[in-house]
Protein backbone atom coordinates (compact mmCIF):
# COMPACT_ATOMS: atom_id res chain seq x y z
CA UNK A 1 0.00 0.00 0.00
CA UNK A 2 1.45 3.78 -0.51
CA UNK A 3 1.28 6.07 2.64
CA UNK A 4 -0.48 3.74 4.64
CA UNK A 5 2.11 3.16 7.21
CA UNK A 6 6.20 2.92 7.69
CA UNK A 7 5.75 -0.98 7.64
CA UNK A 8 4.26 -0.88 4.44
CA UNK A 9 5.48 1.89 2.97
CA UNK A 10 8.08 0.91 0.31
CA UNK A 11 5.54 -1.24 -1.91
CA UNK A 12 2.81 -0.44 -3.19
CA UNK A 13 1.26 1.39 -6.17
CA UNK A 14 -1.93 3.95 -7.14
CA UNK A 15 -3.42 3.64 -10.52
CA UNK A 16 -5.66 6.30 -11.27
CA UNK A 17 -7.66 7.04 -14.61
CA UNK A 18 -9.57 10.14 -15.52
CA UNK A 19 -11.15 11.17 -18.90
CA UNK A 20 -10.64 13.82 -21.23
CA UNK A 21 -14.25 14.03 -23.26
CA UNK A 22 -17.99 14.40 -21.97
CA UNK A 23 -19.19 11.28 -19.98
CA UNK A 24 -21.92 10.28 -17.66
CA UNK A 25 -21.39 8.26 -14.22
CA UNK A 26 -22.65 5.26 -15.68
CA UNK A 27 -19.05 5.06 -17.45
CA UNK A 28 -17.51 5.93 -14.04
CA UNK A 29 -19.72 2.97 -12.52
CA UNK A 30 -18.47 0.93 -15.07
CA UNK A 31 -14.92 1.10 -14.89
CA UNK A 32 -15.21 1.07 -10.59
CA UNK A 33 -17.33 -2.18 -10.47
CA UNK A 34 -15.08 -3.95 -13.60
CA UNK A 35 -12.28 -3.22 -10.51
CA UNK A 36 -14.11 -3.71 -7.56
CA UNK A 37 -13.61 -7.53 -7.96
CA UNK A 38 -10.04 -7.42 -7.43
CA UNK A 39 -10.63 -5.69 -4.30
CA UNK A 40 -8.30 -2.20 -4.60
CA UNK A 41 -8.29 0.09 -2.06
CA UNK A 42 -10.72 2.69 -3.29
CA UNK A 43 -9.21 5.97 -1.89
CA UNK A 44 -11.74 7.19 0.51
CA UNK A 45 -10.82 11.07 0.26
CA UNK A 46 -11.32 10.78 -3.17
CA UNK A 47 -14.63 12.60 -4.42
CA UNK A 48 -15.51 9.73 -6.70
CA UNK A 49 -15.54 6.98 -4.06
CA UNK A 50 -17.67 9.08 -1.77
CA UNK A 51 -20.49 8.87 -4.81
CA UNK A 52 -20.42 5.05 -4.33
CA UNK A 53 -22.89 3.18 -2.17
CA UNK A 54 -20.54 0.44 -1.60
CA UNK A 55 -16.80 0.64 -1.70
CA UNK A 56 -16.82 -3.33 -2.09
CA UNK A 57 -18.84 -3.31 -5.11
CA UNK A 58 -17.71 -0.12 -7.53
CA UNK A 59 -21.95 0.91 -7.46
CA UNK A 60 -22.22 4.76 -8.08
CA UNK A 61 -25.82 6.54 -6.25
CA UNK A 62 -28.45 5.93 -8.48
CA UNK A 63 -29.51 9.88 -8.36
CA UNK A 64 -25.85 11.02 -10.17
CA UNK A 65 -25.62 8.32 -12.89
CA UNK A 66 -27.25 10.52 -15.39
CA UNK A 67 -24.91 13.18 -14.62
CA UNK A 68 -21.95 14.14 -17.15
CA UNK A 69 -18.53 15.58 -16.46
CA UNK A 70 -15.94 15.95 -18.32
CA UNK A 71 -13.28 14.49 -15.46
CA UNK A 72 -13.51 12.18 -12.82
CA UNK A 73 -10.48 9.91 -11.27
CA UNK A 74 -10.89 6.74 -9.59
CA UNK A 75 -8.20 6.66 -7.43
CA UNK A 76 -6.82 3.08 -5.82
CA UNK A 77 -4.54 1.57 -3.53
CA UNK A 78 -3.16 -2.21 -4.48
CA UNK A 79 -0.27 -4.30 -4.23
CA UNK A 80 2.57 -4.33 -6.77
CA UNK A 81 0.96 -7.98 -7.78
CA UNK A 82 -2.35 -7.20 -8.65
CA UNK A 83 -1.02 -4.47 -11.48
CA UNK A 84 -1.11 -6.56 -14.28
CA UNK A 85 -4.44 -7.90 -13.67
CA UNK A 86 -6.18 -4.54 -12.51
CA UNK A 87 -4.24 -3.55 -15.93
CA UNK A 88 -6.04 -5.86 -18.03
CA UNK A 89 -9.22 -5.06 -16.52
CA UNK A 90 -8.90 -1.50 -17.06
CA UNK A 91 -7.79 -2.41 -21.18
CA UNK A 92 -11.08 -4.54 -21.03
CA UNK A 93 -13.57 -2.02 -19.65
CA UNK A 94 -12.11 0.61 -21.72
CA UNK A 95 -13.33 -1.12 -25.02
CA UNK A 96 -16.54 -1.12 -23.45
CA UNK A 97 -17.09 2.94 -22.70
CA UNK A 98 -17.72 5.69 -24.82
CA UNK A 99 -14.83 7.86 -23.12
CA UNK A 100 -11.50 8.22 -23.06
CA UNK A 101 -9.73 6.84 -20.01
CA UNK A 102 -6.34 8.34 -19.60
CA UNK A 103 -4.29 6.03 -16.84
CA UNK A 104 -1.56 6.67 -14.17
CA UNK A 105 0.44 4.44 -12.18
CA UNK A 106 2.19 5.45 -8.91
CA UNK A 107 4.59 3.92 -6.31
CA UNK A 108 6.66 5.43 -3.44
CA UNK A 109 10.26 5.13 -4.39
CA UNK A 110 13.12 2.31 -3.00
CA UNK A 111 15.72 4.04 -1.06
CA UNK A 112 17.67 4.16 -4.33
CA UNK A 113 15.02 6.27 -6.04
CA UNK A 114 13.93 3.27 -7.77
CA UNK A 115 9.96 3.10 -8.68
CA UNK A 116 8.94 -0.86 -7.66
CA UNK A 117 5.82 -0.23 -10.02
CA UNK A 118 7.98 -0.04 -13.59
CA UNK A 119 9.04 -3.47 -13.53
CA UNK A 120 5.22 -4.90 -12.82
CA UNK A 121 3.90 -2.30 -15.98
CA UNK A 122 6.21 -3.63 -18.23
CA UNK A 123 6.44 -7.12 -17.48
CA UNK A 124 2.49 -6.55 -18.06
CA UNK A 125 3.20 -5.90 -21.29
CA UNK A 126 2.42 -2.04 -20.89
CA UNK A 127 4.41 0.80 -21.97
CA UNK A 128 5.82 3.32 -19.32
CA UNK A 129 5.57 7.20 -20.06
CA UNK A 130 9.42 9.35 -20.40
CA UNK A 131 7.73 11.83 -18.83
CA UNK A 132 5.52 12.05 -15.04
CA UNK A 133 5.16 13.29 -12.06
CA UNK A 134 7.79 13.42 -9.15
CA UNK A 135 7.19 14.26 -5.21
CA UNK A 136 10.36 15.48 -3.98
CA UNK A 137 9.41 14.13 -0.74
CA UNK A 138 9.89 17.72 1.14
CA UNK A 139 6.35 18.47 2.75
CA UNK A 140 6.43 18.52 6.63
CA UNK A 141 5.65 16.82 8.77
CA UNK A 142 6.22 13.20 7.65
CA UNK A 143 3.47 10.95 7.58
CA UNK A 144 4.78 8.94 10.85
CA UNK A 145 5.36 12.49 12.66
CA UNK A 146 1.68 13.04 12.50
CA UNK B 1 -0.81 13.86 -9.12
CA UNK B 2 -2.73 13.39 -12.28
CA UNK B 3 -2.34 17.35 -13.03
CA UNK B 4 0.02 17.76 -15.80
CA UNK B 5 0.77 13.87 -15.58
CA UNK B 6 -0.25 13.70 -19.28
CA UNK B 7 1.77 16.27 -21.30
CA UNK B 8 1.81 14.53 -24.86
CA UNK B 9 4.58 14.61 -26.58
CA UNK B 10 8.56 12.95 -27.63
CA UNK B 11 11.67 13.91 -25.44
CA UNK B 12 13.14 15.88 -27.79
CA UNK B 13 10.45 18.53 -26.86
CA UNK B 14 9.46 17.42 -23.56
CA UNK B 15 12.96 18.22 -22.52
CA UNK B 16 12.17 21.79 -22.49
CA UNK B 17 9.43 21.31 -19.81
CA UNK B 18 9.03 21.31 -16.38
CA UNK B 19 6.75 22.30 -14.02
CA UNK B 20 6.93 22.79 -10.45
CA UNK B 21 4.35 22.59 -8.05
CA UNK B 22 3.72 23.67 -4.27
CA UNK B 23 0.82 22.18 -2.37
CA UNK B 24 -0.49 21.71 1.23
CA UNK B 25 -2.69 18.91 2.70
CA UNK B 26 -5.65 19.97 5.04
CA UNK B 27 -5.05 19.40 8.58
CA UNK B 28 -0.82 18.60 7.74
CA UNK B 29 0.68 21.63 6.30
CA UNK B 30 -2.24 24.22 5.11
CA UNK B 31 -2.94 25.97 7.98
CA UNK B 32 0.13 29.32 8.51
CA UNK B 33 0.61 28.10 4.67
CA UNK B 34 0.93 31.37 2.95
CA UNK B 35 4.34 33.24 4.33
CA UNK B 36 5.69 29.75 2.52
CA UNK B 37 3.74 29.96 -0.25
CA UNK B 38 4.50 33.49 -1.40
CA UNK B 39 8.41 32.32 -0.49
CA UNK B 40 8.09 29.50 -2.85
CA UNK B 41 6.80 32.15 -5.24
CA UNK B 42 9.22 34.24 -5.08
CA UNK B 43 12.41 31.91 -5.04
CA UNK B 44 10.74 30.84 -8.62
CA UNK B 45 10.74 34.08 -9.66
CA UNK B 46 14.28 34.85 -8.96
CA UNK B 47 15.01 31.91 -12.02
CA UNK B 48 12.67 33.57 -14.91
CA UNK B 49 10.03 31.21 -14.84
CA UNK B 50 8.37 31.10 -18.42
CA UNK B 51 4.98 31.46 -16.41
CA UNK B 52 3.64 31.12 -12.90
CA UNK B 53 0.32 31.19 -10.97
CA UNK B 54 -2.23 29.63 -8.60
CA UNK B 55 -5.70 28.29 -9.61
CA UNK B 56 -7.30 31.35 -7.20
CA UNK B 57 -5.92 34.40 -8.71
CA UNK B 58 -4.96 32.97 -12.35
CA UNK B 59 -1.68 33.03 -14.20
CA UNK B 60 1.27 35.94 -15.15
CA UNK B 61 0.67 35.84 -18.34
CA UNK B 62 -3.19 36.88 -18.20
CA UNK B 63 -3.39 41.09 -18.80
CA UNK B 64 -5.26 41.76 -15.55
CA UNK B 65 -2.16 40.18 -13.75
CA UNK B 66 0.38 41.39 -11.73
CA UNK B 67 2.93 39.25 -10.30
CA UNK B 68 3.99 40.93 -7.02
CA UNK B 69 -0.21 41.50 -6.37
CA UNK B 70 0.07 37.42 -7.37
CA UNK B 71 2.48 36.74 -5.15
CA UNK B 72 1.29 39.41 -2.24
CA UNK B 73 -2.38 37.63 -2.29
CA UNK B 74 -1.37 34.05 -1.17
CA UNK B 75 -3.33 32.87 0.90
CA UNK B 76 -3.20 29.39 3.00
CA UNK B 77 -3.51 26.47 0.74
CA UNK B 78 -3.87 28.43 -2.40
CA UNK B 79 -1.09 26.54 -4.00
CA UNK B 80 1.34 27.48 -6.41
CA UNK B 81 3.15 26.41 -9.88
CA UNK B 82 5.74 27.49 -11.79
CA UNK B 83 7.09 26.52 -15.34
CA UNK B 84 10.60 26.54 -16.32
CA UNK B 85 12.16 25.31 -19.56
CA UNK B 86 15.47 23.55 -18.66
CA UNK B 87 16.97 20.98 -15.84
CA UNK B 88 19.94 23.56 -14.83
CA UNK B 89 17.47 26.34 -13.79
CA UNK B 90 15.07 23.67 -12.28
CA UNK B 91 18.15 22.43 -10.70
CA UNK B 92 18.84 25.32 -8.85
CA UNK B 93 15.52 26.35 -7.91
CA UNK B 94 14.92 22.57 -6.19
CA UNK B 95 18.29 23.57 -4.43
CA UNK B 96 17.43 27.04 -3.13
CA UNK B 97 13.99 25.00 -2.22
CA UNK B 98 15.41 22.28 -0.17
CA UNK B 99 17.69 25.26 1.53
CA UNK B 100 14.27 27.19 2.60
CA UNK B 101 13.25 24.11 3.99
CA UNK B 102 9.68 25.45 3.74
CA UNK B 103 7.88 22.21 4.71
CA UNK B 104 5.81 22.36 1.28
CA UNK B 105 4.83 19.46 -0.41
CA UNK B 106 6.97 19.78 -3.44
CA UNK B 107 6.33 18.07 -7.02
CA UNK B 108 7.91 18.48 -10.25
CA UNK B 109 6.36 17.15 -13.72
CA UNK B 110 8.71 16.70 -16.89
CA UNK B 111 10.94 13.44 -18.43
CA UNK B 112 11.22 11.35 -14.95
CA UNK B 113 14.99 10.04 -15.14
CA UNK B 114 16.09 14.38 -15.85
CA UNK B 115 14.07 15.29 -12.17
CA UNK B 116 15.76 12.27 -10.78
CA UNK B 117 19.04 13.19 -11.89
CA UNK B 118 18.35 16.77 -10.57
CA UNK B 119 16.87 15.88 -7.01
CA UNK B 120 19.88 14.05 -6.68
CA UNK B 121 22.14 16.90 -7.41
CA UNK B 122 20.24 19.22 -4.77
CA UNK B 123 21.03 16.12 -2.38
CA UNK B 124 17.59 14.37 -2.29
CA UNK B 125 16.45 10.91 -3.42
CA UNK B 126 13.09 11.31 -5.09
CA UNK B 127 10.54 10.37 -2.82
CA UNK B 128 7.54 8.70 -4.93
CA UNK B 129 6.69 9.43 -9.17
CA UNK B 130 4.01 8.58 -11.18
CA UNK B 131 3.77 7.76 -14.99
CA UNK B 132 1.20 7.53 -17.70
CA UNK B 133 0.31 4.78 -19.46
CA UNK B 134 -1.51 6.96 -21.91
CA UNK B 135 -5.14 7.05 -22.88
CA UNK B 136 -7.37 4.06 -23.35
CA UNK B 137 -10.72 3.60 -24.72
CA UNK B 138 -12.10 5.70 -27.34
CA UNK B 139 -9.58 7.50 -28.69
CA UNK B 140 -11.19 7.97 -31.77
CA UNK B 141 -13.50 11.07 -29.85
CA UNK B 142 -9.68 12.83 -29.11
CA UNK B 143 -8.51 15.71 -31.73
CA UNK B 144 -5.45 15.39 -33.44
CA UNK B 145 -2.13 14.47 -31.90
CA UNK B 146 -0.76 17.70 -32.52
CA UNK B 147 -3.77 19.41 -30.55
CA UNK B 148 -3.39 17.50 -28.10
CA UNK B 149 -0.05 17.96 -27.67
CA UNK B 150 -1.12 21.76 -26.88
CA UNK B 151 -4.08 20.86 -24.83
CA UNK B 152 -2.19 18.60 -22.24
CA UNK B 153 0.23 21.86 -21.57
CA UNK B 154 -3.32 22.84 -19.38
CA UNK B 155 -3.58 20.41 -16.41
CA UNK B 156 -7.28 21.03 -16.24
CA UNK B 157 -7.84 21.07 -19.95
CA UNK B 158 -8.58 24.82 -20.08
CA UNK B 159 -7.82 25.46 -23.24
CA UNK B 160 -10.25 24.18 -25.79
CA UNK B 161 -9.05 22.06 -29.11
CA UNK B 162 -11.11 24.94 -30.79
CA UNK B 163 -9.13 27.61 -29.75
CA UNK B 164 -6.25 25.63 -30.69
CA UNK B 165 -6.83 24.64 -34.45
CA UNK B 166 -8.14 28.45 -34.59
CA UNK B 167 -4.67 29.41 -33.57
CA UNK B 168 -2.96 26.74 -35.62
CA UNK B 169 -4.49 28.44 -38.82
CA UNK B 170 -4.03 31.86 -37.38
CA UNK B 171 -0.43 31.06 -37.63
CA UNK B 172 -0.26 29.25 -41.34
CA UNK B 173 -1.79 32.10 -42.30
CA UNK B 174 0.73 34.56 -40.44
CA UNK B 175 -2.17 36.70 -39.00
CA UNK B 176 -0.32 35.80 -35.44
CA UNK B 177 3.94 34.98 -34.38
CA UNK B 178 3.83 31.72 -33.24
CA UNK B 179 5.02 33.62 -29.67
CA UNK B 180 1.75 35.61 -29.85
CA UNK B 181 -0.68 32.72 -30.95
CA UNK B 182 1.20 30.69 -27.69
CA UNK B 183 0.76 33.17 -25.35
CA UNK B 184 -3.37 33.41 -26.21
CA UNK B 185 -3.04 30.03 -25.34
CA UNK B 186 -1.45 29.90 -22.25
CA UNK B 187 -4.01 32.67 -20.79
CA UNK B 188 -6.83 30.23 -21.20
CA UNK B 189 -4.89 27.93 -18.15
CA UNK B 190 -5.87 29.66 -15.04
CA UNK B 191 -3.43 27.65 -12.55
CA UNK B 192 0.02 28.83 -14.81
CA UNK B 193 1.27 25.46 -16.09
CA UNK B 194 0.78 26.48 -19.48
CA UNK B 195 4.62 26.30 -21.42
CA UNK B 196 4.19 28.81 -23.43
CA UNK B 197 7.81 28.56 -24.51
CA UNK B 198 7.02 25.07 -25.53
CA UNK B 199 3.69 25.90 -27.26
CA UNK B 200 5.70 28.71 -29.47
CA UNK B 201 8.26 25.95 -30.38
CA UNK B 202 5.74 23.83 -31.66
CA UNK B 203 4.08 26.40 -33.74
CA UNK B 204 7.48 27.08 -34.99
CA UNK B 205 7.81 23.00 -35.61
CA UNK B 206 4.41 23.19 -37.44
CA UNK B 207 5.90 26.09 -39.65
CA UNK B 208 8.67 23.82 -40.90
CA UNK B 209 6.85 20.31 -40.90
CA UNK B 210 3.19 21.43 -41.59
CA UNK B 211 -0.08 21.76 -39.73
CA UNK B 212 -2.05 19.24 -38.56
CA UNK B 213 -2.84 16.55 -41.65
CA UNK B 214 -0.65 18.26 -44.21
CA UNK B 215 2.11 17.73 -41.65
CA UNK B 216 5.11 16.57 -44.08
CA UNK B 217 7.20 13.20 -42.27
CA UNK B 218 10.98 14.02 -42.46
CA UNK B 219 13.85 12.81 -40.90
CA UNK B 220 13.95 16.56 -39.15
Amino acid sequence: MLFTGPQIIPLGSKIESHSAVVFDFRDVERVAMALAPLQPHFESENPVTQLMVDVKTGKIKDDVLNEKVLSAIIEIKTSLEKIPALLQVLEKVSREIDTVISVGVASRCLSDGALPHEEWVRKAGYLLSPNGKTNLGLGRPLFNEI
Amino acid sequence: MTNTLHRQGVKENLKNDYVIFAHTAKGKNREGSAPKIRQFMEICLKYNPVNMGDVKQGNMIQDDIDVKKLIANQGDGAGAAAVFTDLDTLEQVVEELVEADLGLCINVSGLLEGVRECCRKAGLERHSAEHSLGFWGARDRLPEREVLEFNTLCGHGMVSFNLIRKMIEYVRLRRVTPQKAARTLAKCCECGVFNPARAEMLFERMMKRGYLATEKRTDE
